[in-house]
């Protein structure tokens, strides 16, 4: 038998028994993953977020205030082993790590059952070097920006960081799922070619590439038997389609850059966020939109941007851009005051970690009043919103003019819990004379409230 | 015949006098006894107290103060339990400690019984609905419920009276019930009497060394009389009897307001797209009649030139208001019909408990061991919160209990407390302790929790 064909049999084989190992290890960390998921305490599932690299990379480098405690430390060392396995070895995370690879492999198999004939039967031979280079300029800003605290928001904001494996899954099990035509959208293009998600759009698979170059470049100078690489071989068969690919990746990767450069123009901070969040610069710079505050919030007022009513005051790209990050729907609920979950839950950093003790000093939004949808205006009993406020920023007031008693908010009190909001019994309904009448309590939430939470100017922003 | 009895000119005369007399003396009469009568009435001696020798005025002395001189006062009546005050809270104490078979004593400052609720024209039940386990429940029951099931069978007496709502009453139809259900109790009663002084024991309690509360003093047209009692169950609002006995209290500024009824409100007939006026308050029985409740500033109520100053502020506000519903398209026959003969002070003394209830505990749910009543929620959706007995008793003060708006409470409690399904609760609460320390011969505070929560079980109250 010839020598050469008995080699490359090996070789087959040494790769074939490589790659069962490595399914079988990725489908192992996935099961991992989901248990955490499902079943274990906010902490670990913030831990686990922080094994991605490409988390790690933007969110705990930059973010030099996050403390360093001990169980910080302690994913900076699993990090930095992960992110140097990433350089000696291709994709270490894509290959062993990432519970989407499983999704992957089940895409690729879901495949060929079903049409075997399709553009990515086989993976794609060549990453489409556009995307690539406009990631890498992407990225080489953003650690540039962020080495020296510069803010060159457009690239900051484009928060591709948003697209990692780990917050992708962590989201799809933080917030109520809801099919959006986006998602929809994002799962056909997966059962379409797995592979164009996996090399082309997965920005933390592009990152692990990106490490990896040094390590190929310096192994190529030193190698004099060249192993054949998929990236060096030139296959005729595929240069169409890797035009098409390139083409679309770029296409995709430059709308992104306008996108953000339109966005950041006119970007205000206008949306409540979590408890202990922090500028809405750095916030959207860290936030990994993984839905982990939402998902440990008692009481679900947490939601994506998108899933708001005030998604309609947003434009495409704003939506695009900061679509899945946090926000607060107080018609859903009010911030529990014994509780700093969200705080607590964060993976990167967005929300600093607070106390209880220190909630009072960070309010999150701002409760006003609007006097002719309340009670007391039309000389009814009330004054619900004063027994209830648990931060006491709530009193009372005669106004000789309005010959009514007024519910006035202390803002250097108000902590912007919406407690208030929730309880408020609303603009009464009116009967046949156009007179407030008693009503069922239920129906409450159904009407205009006389309080409403609102954004906090930085003028009243208690520091 | 009757005329050639009386001269025409004495004829004349006394239609000119007693057409009023005449109209009121008893359908059983014959017409010259009712002459003879309305004759004798307007010439009878009257004020025996006030004849010279009894007469006993202060005296203002060189140094420009006033003195009153150290007088014997006449006892009106001697009663096992003495209940002041005939509001929401004092009718259901007085009521039941009646049923309970001792001698109640009943006293009120005007001519009916209700106090702001008739008088006050404070129509709406607010607050005896709690939600416990995501169920509706009716905490307020006992007399209270009694009261609005018989005005249910009152014409025009009651509306909205269903499952988890608050219900609307009518005042005169109040006033009637309460004076049905007073005279069934066999009540000793005595209207138009102004609680003005406390009557306390020569000797302090034995087993606690506090003042002892033995009566109380009204005013009436007669000057002061006493009334000797066993027990004091102090329901003026104001802490009348416990403020003239000395027991701690804090004296608080809260909202006071004066409420008013609208009629012709089912003549209305605004074009489409008229805004309705502001002040058009809310549905009462009477069909066409509406009450239109005030907030007002919050200022002392006890303070006779805060109270005179708001009588006048809020008419002149009322009189407005009216003049603006009357000038909106449609409005044009709406018409004010009264303005409350009582003005409506919603807090002003309140006790200093042995136990104090706050709203953190209301909200939390604590229970006491000494629960005597539970209070409501006004938006209906907490849990109920229980009112200990010993926030119904003052700390340095014997045999005197408060209930009603006066009971222990922080600010922001009294604010829940005062609305009157809660008076009935701690009233119904009150009375039964009366009676029972009455009855046994001991002190308020040495009564027996179990007895008066057995009793208070057997008058169907609510206790959890």
């Amino acid at each position: 038998m010839n020598q050469s064909t008995q080699r490359k049999k090996e070789t087959a084989s040494r790769l074939k028994t490589r790659l069962i190992v490595r399914r079988m290890v990725r489908f192992a960390s996935a099961i991992a993953f989901f248990f955490v998921l499902f079943f274990c305490s906010a902490t670990l599932v913030k831990s686990v977020c922080r094994l991605s690299p490409l988390l790690f990379l933007t969110s705990f480098l930059p973010n030099r205030e996050i403390s360093s405690s001990f169980e910080i430390s302690l994913f900076k060392f699993f990090s930095s082993l992960i992110i140097l396995s990433c350089v000696v070895r291709r994709r270490f995370f894509c290959q062993y790590l990432c519970p989407l690879g499983t999704a992957v492999d089940a895409g690729i198999w879901f495949q060929r059952k079903i049409c075997p004939k399709s553009f990515s039967r086989r993976s794609l031979p060549v990453r489409p070097k556009l995307a690539f280079l406009f990631f890498a300029l992407l990225w080489t800003s953003f650690f540039l920006s962020a080495a020296f605290n510069l803010n060159v928001r457009q690239f900051e904001t484009i928060s591709p960081f948003a697209y990692d494996p780990l917050a992708v899954v962590s989201r799809l099990f933080s917030y109520p799922l809801k099919p959006t035509a986006a998602m929809i959208l994002f799962f056909m293009c997966f059962l379409a070619s797995p592979f164009f998600l996996r090399f082309v759009f997965c920005p933390c698979g592009i990152l692990q590439d990106f490490l990896n170059i040094p390590y190929r470049f310096i192994k190529k100078l030193f190698s004099k038997d060249r192993v054949p690489t998929v990236l060096r071989k030139k296959d005729e068969h595929h240069s169409r389609r890797t035009f098409f690919a390139t083409l679309g990746a770029s296409a995709l990767g430059a709308s992104l850059l306008a996108g953000a450069v339109k966005f950041s123009s006119k970007l205000t901070p206008s949306f409540f966020r979590p408890l202990g969040a922090r500028s809405e610069d750095d916030f959207l710079v860290l936030c990994a939109r993984c839905g982990r505050c939402a998902a440990v919030c008692p009481s679900k007022i947490l939601t994506p941007i998108i899933a708001t009513s005030t998604k309609k005051e947003l434009s495409a790209s704003s939506v695009f851009f900061i679509g899945q990050t946090p926000t607060i729907d107080f018609n859903k609920g009010f911030c529990v005051p014994e509780c700093v979950a969200c705080s607590q839950a964060c993976p990167t950093g967005a929300l600093t970690p607070i106390t209880i003790k220190e909630k009072a000093a960070r309010p999150i939004a701002l409760a006003i009043f609007e006097l002719e949808k309340c009670l007391l205006y039309y000389d009814r009993e009330c004054s619900i919103c004063l027994r209830e406020c648990p931060y006491k920023a709530i009193s009372e007031e005669w106004s000789e003019e309005a010959y009514a008693t007024i519910p006035i908010i202390d803002p250097k009190r108000c902590v912007g819990c919406g407690l208030c909001v929730a309880f408020c019994p609303g603009e009464p309904t009116l009967d046949e004379y156009g007179v407030p009448i008693e009503e069922d309590k239920n129906a409450a939430s159904s009407r205009d409230k006389a309080l409403k939470m609102v954004m906090r100017q930085p003028q009243n922003t208690r520091v | 015949m009757f005329f050639n009895e009386v001269s025409r000119r004495d004829w004349f005369k006394s239609v000119g006098l007693g057409v009023g007399a005449a109209a009121l003396s008893s359908v059983g009469l014959s017409d010259r006894e009712a002459q003879a009568d309305f004759v004798s009435q307007k010439d009878k001696t009257t004020g025996k107290l006030l004849d010279g020798s009894q007469a006993s005025p202060c005296t203002l002395q060189a140094d420009g103060t006033i003195v009153r001189p150290a007088v014997s006062l006449p006892k009106i009546s001697e009663t096992d339990v003495l209940v002041v005050g005939a509001g929401p809270a004092g009718c259901c104490a007085a009521i039941a400690a009646a049923r309970l078979g001792v001698k109640v004593t009943l006293v009120e400052r005007y001519g009916h019984f209700g106090g702001l609720a008739t008088g006050g024209l404070v129509l709406h039940i607010l607050g005896h609905w709690t939600k416990q386990d995501g169920k509706s429940v009716q905490v307020v029951q006992g007399i209270g419920e009694e009261m609005m099931q018989r005005l249910e069978k009152t014409p025009n007496g009651i509306i909205n009276r269903q499952f988890a709502k608050n219900p609307t009453l009518d005042a005169e139809a109040y006033k009637y019930l309460l004076v049905e259900m007073i005279t069934e109790a066999n009540i000793e009663v005595l209207l138009h009497s102004w609680c003005c002084d406390a009557i306390m024991a020569d000797s302090p309690d034995p087993a606690t060394g506090n003042p002892t509360v033995r009566g109380a003093v009204i005013q009436t047209k007669l000057g002061p009389q006493a009334i000797i009692a066993k027990q004091v169950v102090d329901t003026t609002g104001d802490g009348d009897v416990f403020y003239a006995a000395g027991a701690a209290h804090t004296q608080r500024e809260y909202n006071i307001g004066l409420v008013s009824r609208i009629g012709n409100l089912d003549r209305i007939n605004p074009p489409k797209d008229t805004k309705a006026p502001r002040h058009l308050g809310d549905a009462e029985p009477v069909k066409g009649v509406r009450w239109v409740n005030m907030q007002g500033p919050s200022l002392d109520g006890c303070d006779v030139r805060v109270l005179s100053q708001l009588e006048l502020q809020h008419r002149k506000q009322i009189w407005k208001q009216v003049q603006e519903v009357r000038s909106t398209p449609g409005y044009e026959d709406v018409y004010l019909m009264e303005t409350a003969p009582q003005i409506g002070v919603r807090i002003t003394r309140v006790i200093e408990g042995v136990e104090t209830l706050t709203l953190e505990n209301a909200k939390a749910g604590k229970k006491y061991d000494d629960c005597v009543a539970i209070g409501g929620a006004w938006n209906g959706d907490h849990i109920g919160w229980q009112i200990p007995y010993r926030a119904l008793l003052p700390k340095n003060v014997e045999n005197i209990i408060t209930a009603g708006r006066s009971l222990s409470a922080e600010p922001l409690m009294s604010d829940v407390v005062r609305v009157y399904p809660n008076c009935w609760a701690s009233g119904h609460a009150a009375g039964v302790a009366a009676a029972v320390a009455a009855k046994s011969d001991v002190t308020a505070r040495a009564v027996d929790i179990s007895e008066v929560r057995r009793n208070l079980l057997a008058q169907k109250a609510y206790l959890g």
